[in-house]
């Protein structure tokens, strides 16, 4: 049987693997997970694919944990930029609170655009051939958070065969139910 | 001549036809295999009755419920009277469901949307949001109920207040008497003291309409009986204080040992750690004790039930439980009911932790006093368990949920595990006989077939 966890909250400790084994009462289960950001510790030999989706790419390995790489981040010959010279308290005190509207307005308008962390997840998944294919593959899907929620309910309607749902225990339940 | 009365006297002749026996229909949305809290209190009540003589029907919610959304004690079941017919309704609950593939396009895209709408909706037939949609299948299932065997009279426990509703419909269009059971309250936040509801608001005025027909009104507790008494001071005299008390059978599983003097001692809690359970507190005052006190330094406090009100532990409550992993505490999960006995046997003191509240009893401290063993109470003061507590001989409270008074608390019950002698154990089990259920619920039932005898029913 193929689980694919789905994960967006935290970056994923393996012990959410072994979870998964024992709330599904099976050792021998290949464990698949699409997640945002990288896990903590090394999941070489605890899951079959691991996916990370998020901006922040970089896989922990057995040997080692390889400095995460941002898809968003300037390359090393970016050239740094010439610091701003200091203002007088008084107009940081008068920029202070345009600059709050403003990141405010920039938050609204970013997640009207892109979606919060729930839509962006899906949509990346949807792009990525990877993870796409792992859940092609998938017996049950777990959306393990509520921002997983979104892209476990799309899969659900491509995979018309797998068990999908919100946490584990659930995840067991129908299992165990389907037999 | 009361309302009641004249009811029965023009209708039909209630229960008396089938047996002689009354038959009460219970009302209990938890029951087992539900695992919540209350469902000892239900489980107990719907058994005495049959074992004083009643025919009992009882409602409640189907098996699946409880399985998908509460988590089961399957073990419960067993404990159910064989001559108790149990009568399950369909019971939906959307916000819980896991199954991503019954959730709405609505719920996915406007999460937020999607939850006030349901909330609205819920409240419509009912005011609980989550509950309400029960009401018109639980009086449907009531009253076909009462046309198939004439009920002679109904017994709801609350929450979900719903419940009630099956005993005021009867009432309304049969005239059968009707018992409120208050596992907890409707208006008054017990922790809080706070009203949680106005006085005019859709949930004040049901309960006002209830209270006004109740043949009875149950409490848990002094407090909140004397809230309500205060609240319909017209209807005092119906209200009564029904403690949860313990379940004799757990006397007969519980076997004390004598344990060696040189062993580390167990501490040991059992039940549902909620958010108002002060949880954070009590691990500090921990390991204050456990760096001042050798005896709590060898000792391990182990904590079984569920955290949190779901299957599935509070992450941040699993996470204070790991935190303190090093000084030896740790989560056990939960206890079945029938292991219960091997639970309390492997404890040397009981931590009794409770959220704040001049109106909180939890049901599990009679259970608790039952055992003989030292309890630590680690709660403020002022909870109404403490008015349980006073005389208990091992009874060690924290002043207060500063980490050194818990600490104090804690070192005494170490010292009293290691020193009591059999005598005081005892004298503390004597302390405890008074608060079995029966002990709690026979006066009620006894006054109840003396009203049911009165208003009609021939026996």
């Amino acid at each position: 049987m193929n689980v694919l966890l789905l994960v967006t909250g935290r970056a994923l400790p393996v012990s959410v693997v072994d979870d998964a084994r024992r709330e599904l009462a099976d050792d021998s289960l290949v464990v698949d997970v699409v997640t945002w950001l990288p896990p903590v510790e090394a999941l070489d030999e605890a899951v079959g694919t691991c996916v990370v989706i998020g901006p922040v790419r970089a896989v922990p390995t057995s040997g080692g944990t390889s400095p995460p790489v941002s898809r968003t981040a300037p390359g090393p010959s970016t050239p740094t930029a010439q610091a701003a010279p200091a203002r007088s308290p008084w107009v940081r005190t008068l920029r202070r609170p345009f600059g709050r509207a403003r990141r405010r307005i920039g938050r609204t308008v970013r997640r009207l655009v892109v979606g919060g962390v729930s839509r962006q997840f899906w949509t990346r998944i949807r792009r990525d051939g990877e993870a796409s294919a792992v859940a092609a593959r998938a017996d049950v899907i777990v959306a393990m958070d509520t921002g997983a929620i979104r892209a476990g309910w799309h899969l659900a309607r491509r995979h018309p065969a797998a068990v999908v749902t919100l946490g584990l225990a659930a995840a067991a339940r129908e299992v165990e139910q389907r037999g | 001549m009361n309302q009641h009365t004249e009811r029965l006297a023009g209708g039909a002749t209630p229960g008396a036809g089938h047996t002689g026996r009354p038959h009460l229909l219970y009302v209990a949305w938890g029951f087992p295999p539900c695992r919540s809290g209350g469902v000892y209190r239900a489980l107990a009540t719907a058994n005495r009755f049959a074992a004083r003589g009643w025919r009992v029907t009882v409602i409640t919610a189907q098996r699946e419920t409880f399985i998908r959304y509460t988590g089961a004690d399957t073990s419960l079941e067993q404990r159910i009277d064989p001559s108790i017919r149990v009568v399950r309704l369909p019971f939906s609950w959307p916000v819980l469901e896991p199954d991503l593939r019954r959730w709405s396009r609505l719920r996915i895209q406007r999460p937020g949307l999607w939850a006030k709408a349901r909330a609205r909706r819920d409240q419509v037939p009912f005011p609980e949001i989550g509950y309400g949609p029960w009401r018109r299948p639980l009086e449907a299932a009531a009253e076909r109920i009462h046309r198939d065997d004439p009920v002679d009279l109904v017994l709801s426990t609350a929450n979900p207040h719903v419940a009630f509703t099956a005993g005021y419909r009867l009432h309304r269009r049969h005239g059968v008497p009707y018992v409120m059971d208050y596992r907890d309250a409707w208006l008054l936040d017990v922790f809080s003291g706070e009203r949680l509801h106005r006085p005019n608001s859709r949930a004040a005025r049901w309960e006002r309409r209830l209270i006004e027909s109740a043949h009875e009104v149950w409490f848990v507790n002094d407090p909140i009986r004397d809230w309500h008494r205060r609240l319909y001071a017209r209807h005092a005299d119906r209200m009564h204080t029904v403690a949860n008390g313990f379940d004799p059978e757990f006397t007969d599983a519980y076997l004390p040992r004598e344990r060696p003097s040189a062993e580390p001692l167990t501490f040991g809690y059992i039940g549902t750690v909620t958010t108002k359970v002060p949880l954070a507190p009590f691990v500090a005052g921990w390991r204050t004790a456990h760096e001042r006190d050798p005896r709590v330094r060898t000792a391990t406090a182990a904590i079984h039930g569920y955290l949190g009100f779901y299957a599935t532990p509070r992450p941040d409550l699993l996470k204070l439980v790991e935190e303190a992993a090093d000084t030896g505490v740790s989560y056990e999960g939960p206890a079945g009911k029938s292991d219960i006995g091997a639970v309390y046997d492997s404890f040397d003191v009981l931590l009794l932790i409770l959220g704040a509240g001049a109106y909180v009893t939890s049901g599990k401290v009679f259970e608790y006093i039952a055992t003989g063993l030292p309890i630590v109470s680690v709660h403020d003061p002022g909870n109404a368990t403490s008015q349980v507590l006073q005389g208990y001989p091992l009874w060690f409270p924290a002043a207060s949920l500063e980490p050194g008074d818990i600490a104090d608390a804690l070192s005494r019950a170490a010292a009293a595990a290691v020193s009591a002698g059999g005598e005081v154990r005892d004298q503390a089990r004597r302390f405890a006989a008074t608060y079995s259920r029966p002990g709690q619920l026979d006066p009620r039932i006894d006054a109840l077939a003396a009203a049911v005898d009165r208003l009609g029913v021939a026996s």
